[in-house]
């Protein structure tokens, strides 16, 4: 059944679903422009019928230049005119290169680039997706790559006139040439998102986001059935406590999406305010003055259909790459369009606001507007709440009116507000929530419903809140002594509740690595590149009094600076070590002034063969560690004699070596090094 | 250029030498190196293990002339360079020449017979010439010295002095042969089998432009330096009381482009002043103390030559 293809037919047959997955990729996941997508595939077929017809392709061997040139420019107006998008632009011209890559193959080299093209393209659709695709693309390109390097290799030992061992990979070379490349890839990423600081990473995949998250969050707040959101696991946002108050449990915390002001006919919406956007600084919005922050909060808010931005407490700072953001001064933020992408975002907030003078009591009527035909609601309210004391302590009294004989069930609620708070007793927080803001409105305390999420799962892996569907939660605000207070009438679920989540320990592990996706790759940031820089700041002040510097304690410039500096003091002190070591290597070597410096091939040579441990002493040859080396390995015994002859004409002969006989001795010595080392 | 028509006798050459001594191609290798580089050979082992043999293969291969000398205590300067004679005529004397007039001398046991006769012949050795009564004769060219010594024998033995162990330019030590070869040899020899009867495939002028050849083997600066760097390493080595001379430099040098040659190449790689070293510089090394002999020598160089980066 199986059919053994010929290792050059198997190369391309690979190659190709490797381009075809990569440019489905595009396709799909970003926003490259459709007719260079259009091009490249078009490349793709007549590469594909040109094997086909086993066409010789030196007539078009001119060709390469003008398409790469083509694709260049194309990519320069783009950037200049068109989409304005770096990683676009850059996909267009990857794209050019591909084809020509793809149409006029020169050798396994080639084959090797259309790998590595694939990954750069995969690694830019990789970043806009959610996990699960991605870890299927992932899948699927990973064996795609396989195969294309087990092809290569076999093509490349073709071309050396060795026999190729079949398909086999080395396992470890393979592995490690995947290892590599997912490191790689993640660095550059890292390293793109530092190149372009202003331009956060979010802002690009902005725009290619698919209302396609989380349905489930709505405008309104009626009693309808919600056994299914209570069920539904899936996660809504995932939250880090870089700071919290102390005292505060993240697990008790409200994670407030609306708030709605409007009661009429059984449903809950929001006031009638015009949402404004929020005065900003860059990315930081500044939403409240009017409380003193005292926990942080970062926020990675699934994708979504609702634009509703969610918060904690009282909120002051909010940073996040999204423009505008929208308040209608009631509580409510939310996006400029419905429908985003995984979001990522800090929230400055305090927990609760101190009491205050009562001297601005809210005019705003739609908190006390109490809705026609609940007379006997409002009668009851007066009675719950009675004539005296303060509003506190009014308020107290209705909280305490639903501690007895009231009971919590999602299977058998009420069907509406009377029934729940005169007949049935019994519902879920929605009834909770609507019938103690409507006692209190009865008892003439402004009081809103409010709508989120109330706590979450604790994953001690990550030390982060998973917030699902089933924490979905309706709890009541009220206006006393001059601020909002939170007002909670629905009993705690308890740890026997069936909806309440656990998790085991391999699922918080995997939770915690798609976290981390999310935060390093997905969302990094600017800011979060200068926490990093503060943070070993701070680890270096900590050292010692040895490193003073002045100023850090300042965000934005200061840490920008930082980066910059630090991007620069990389490459510098790579630069270091490569001349300290060049510097070691020919001390180590003695090569005496007369004798140029090893070349390249030549030295990466001998450092495999120092690191196999075939060369133990700055004593031995090259030829004798060479010699042991081929012991081992008796297929490279050839390559070794031919290469060593060439070697030794080149470094001791009498007169140089003609190019070509170099270039020869340069290749044999990097087919040794591979050789050796797999 | 006529290097093309010595390579296939000198192939020839080594080839039926290895014949001979089965089992010894280093040795012969290094042998028939130092013959072209015009270095004399000492052979140092127990007996019965080729010495001779290699001798005589060595001798018999090239059309020249071989003689063997044994050394005895008492044996006298005149018996080896030879004297003049009252010639036929009876009224002046003749130079009747000593067996030392060869292409080829195999002088056995060299350290049975005493100072006296060592010097005459290691005078020889190094001028290639002798002197006998204000008369000076040239010795023919090529002129080779293969001497032999036991070196387990101790009593009654003159052993060289340091200045005499550096005219000779190798000393080899032909150890038993392995087991394969040793099994061949058993199985085909008997007592009286001689086993260095070979065909001569050199002419003495020939072997002359060989050492032209030889001459001509590229030295790039880089192995100058690394020999240069093993001679002066064995001179500062804690355990050496004198080191390799200057002429001990030259000697590998001249071994390394030998073998170069043998090799077919037209340059020196590290490798073949590593594979002359220890045999060209090892009886120039003497450590210090008691741990003299070669074992003690030996360990020396091979830690100088693992200390002493090679050029790459």
């Amino acid at each position: 059944m199986t059919r053994r293809l010929p290792a050059r037919e198997f190369l391309w047959w690979s190659l190709r679903a490797h381009w075809a997955l990569a440019l489905g990729l595009l396709a799909l996941f970003t926003d490259a422009a459709r007719w260079a997508l259009l091009l490249a595939a078009f490349a793709w077929v007549a590469g594909v019928a040109m094997d086909r017809a086993d066409t010789p392709r030196i007539a078009l061997s001119r060709l390469g230049s003008p398409i790469v040139a083509l694709f260049l420019a194309a990519a320069a107006a783009d950037f200049l005119f068109g989409s304005r998008d770096l990683l676009a632009s850059l996909s267009l011209l990857v794209l050019g290169v591909q084809s020509v890559k793809f149409l006029l193959p020169k050798g396994s080299r080639d084959g090797w680039q259309l790998c590595a093209v694939a990954l750069l393209e995969f690694l830019a659709a990789a970043a806009g997706t959610f996990a699960p695709a991605f870890a299927l693309f992932a899948f699927l390109f990973f064996v795609a790559s396989a195969g294309a390097m087990g092809a290569l290799h076999d093509q490349e030992a073709e071309e050396a006139g060795r026999p190729s061992g079949g398909y086999a990979v080395p396992a470890r070379a393979a592995a490690g040439v995947l290892l590599a490349a997912g490191v790689g890839g993640f660095l550059a990423s890292a390293v793109l998102f530092a190149v372009i600081p202003r331009l956060e990473f979010r802002q690009i995949l902005e725009r290619f986001g698919r209302a396609r998250g989380v349905v489930g969050f709505s405008d309104t707040i009626t009693l309808r059935e919600v056994t299914g959101i209570k069920s539904d696991r899936r996660v809504v946002a995932r939250v880090e406590f870089p700071e919290l108050r102390p005292g505060l449990l993240p697990a008790n915390l409200y994670l407030r999406g609306a708030v709605y002001s409007r009661y009429e006919d059984g449903v809950w919406s929001r006031g009638g305010a015009t949402p404004l956007p929020v005065q900003r600084v860059g990315f930081t919005h500044f939403v409240g003055d009017d409380a003193v922050p005292d926990s942080t909060a970062d926020i990675t808010l699934e994708a979504a259909d609702n634009p509703a931005l969610f918060i904690y407490g009282h909120p002051t700072l909010i940073e996040g790459a999204f423009a505008p953001l929208l308040s209608d001064g009631e509580g409510n933020f939310s996006l400029a369009r419905s429908g985003h992408p995984t979001l990522r975002y800090r929230v400055r907030f305090a927990a609760d606001l101190p009491p205050r003078s009562r001297t601005g009591r809210r005019a705003e009527t739609e908190d006390l507007a109490f809705p026609k035909g609940y007379e006997d609601v409002r009668v009851l309210a007066r009675e719950i709440a009675g004539a005296t004391g303060t509003d506190d302590e009014r308020a107290e009294r209705i909280m305490r009116f639903f501690m007895s004989g009231f009971r919590y069930t999602l299977s058998d609620p009420a069907s509406s507000i009377r029934e729940f708070l005169f007949r049935k007793r019994a519902g879920y927080c929605e009834h909770y929530a609507a019938g103690l803001s409507l006692l209190l409105r009865g008892a003439g305390i402004p009081s809103r419903v409010a709508a989120g999420y109330l706590g979450g799962e604790w994953n001690g892996v990550g030390k982060y809140l998973i917030v699902r569907q089933s924490d979905a939660h309706a709890w009541v605000e009220a206006w006393l002594d001059g601020r909002w207070v939170t007002l909670d009438a629905t009993p705690p679920s308890g740890d026997s509740s069936p909806f309440r989540t656990r998790t085991g320990t391999i699922g918080l592990c995997v939770d915690w690595l798609r976290q981390r996706w999310d935060k390093y790759v997905v969302n990094y940031s600017m800011r979060m590149q200068a926490d990093a820089v503060k943070e070993g700041v701070r680890a270096v002040r900590r050292t010692g009094a040895a490193f003073r510097f002045r100023g850090w304690g300042g965000i934005g410039g200061a840490a920008r600076r930082a980066t910059g500096w630090a991007l620069l003091a990389a490459p510098a002190l790579y630069l270091l070590y490569r001349l300290l070591r060049k510097r070691r290597n020919s001390a180590e070597n003695g090569s005496p002034p007369g004798l140029p410096p090893l070349p390249g091939p030549y030295a990466r040579l001998v450092r495999r063969l120092d690191r196999n441990r075939f060369r133990r002493h700055p004593g031995e040859t090259l030829e004798e560690a060479l010699t042991a080396a081929a012991g081992s390995r008796p297929d490279l015994s050839g390559d070794a004699v031919r290469f060593l002859g060439l070697y030794h004409r080149d470094r001791f002969g009498p007169g140089p070596l003609p190019p070509e006989a170099r270039e020869e001795a340069f290749r044999l010595a990097d087919r040794l090094r591979r050789g050796i080392s797999s | 250029m006529e290097g093309k028509p010595l390579t296939e006798p000198l192939s020839s050459f080594r080839a039926n030498v290895e014949t001979v001594l089965l089992g010894k191609r280093e040795s012969v290798d290094l042998a028939i190196a130092s013959f072209i580089a015009g270095g004399h050979v000492l052979l140092e082992d127990v007996p019965g293990t080729g010495k001779t043999t290699l001798a005589r293969a060595l001798s018999s291969g090239i059309s020249g002339t071989f003689r063997r000398i044994q050394f005895t205590s008492d044996l006298l300067p005149q018996d080896i360079i030879g004297m003049h004679i009252l010639g036929a005529d009876r009224k002046s004397f003749v130079f009747s020449p000593g067996p030392l007039f060869a292409n080829v001398v195999l002088a056995d046991e060299i350290n049975r017979s005493s100072p006296r006769a060592q010097s005459a012949l290691l005078e020889a050795m190094s001028e290639r010439q002798v002197t006998v009564d204000n008369r000076t004769y040239p010795l023919p060219e090529p002129f080779l010295v293969i001497a032999t010594q036991n070196p387990y024998e101790q009593h009654g033995t003159y052993p060289l002095p340091e200045s005499q162990l550096d005219r000779f330019n190798l000393r080899l030590r032909l150890s038993y042969p392995d087991r394969d070869s040793e099994r061949q040899l058993i199985r085909e020899n008997n007592l009286l089998t001689m086993r260095d009867g070979i065909p001569a495939s050199l002419r003495p002028e020939q072997v002359r432009a060989l050492r032209a050849e030889v001459d001509r083997v590229t030295v790039h600066d880089a192995v100058v330096d690394y020999i240069q760097r093993i001679a002066a390493a064995t001179r500062v080595h804690p355990a050496v009381r004198l080191g390799a001379s200057p002429r001990g430099a030259i000697g590998l040098k001249s071994t390394s482009q030998a073998l170069a040659l043998l090799c077919g190449r037209d340059h020196v790689t590290p490798g073949d002043v590593r594979r002359a070293a220890v045999p060209v510089l090892c009886h120039r090394v003497f450590p210090k103390g008691d741990a003299a002999g070669s074992e003690a020598a030996q360990a020396i160089l091979e830690e100088v030559l693992s200390v002493v980066p090679s050029p790459l």
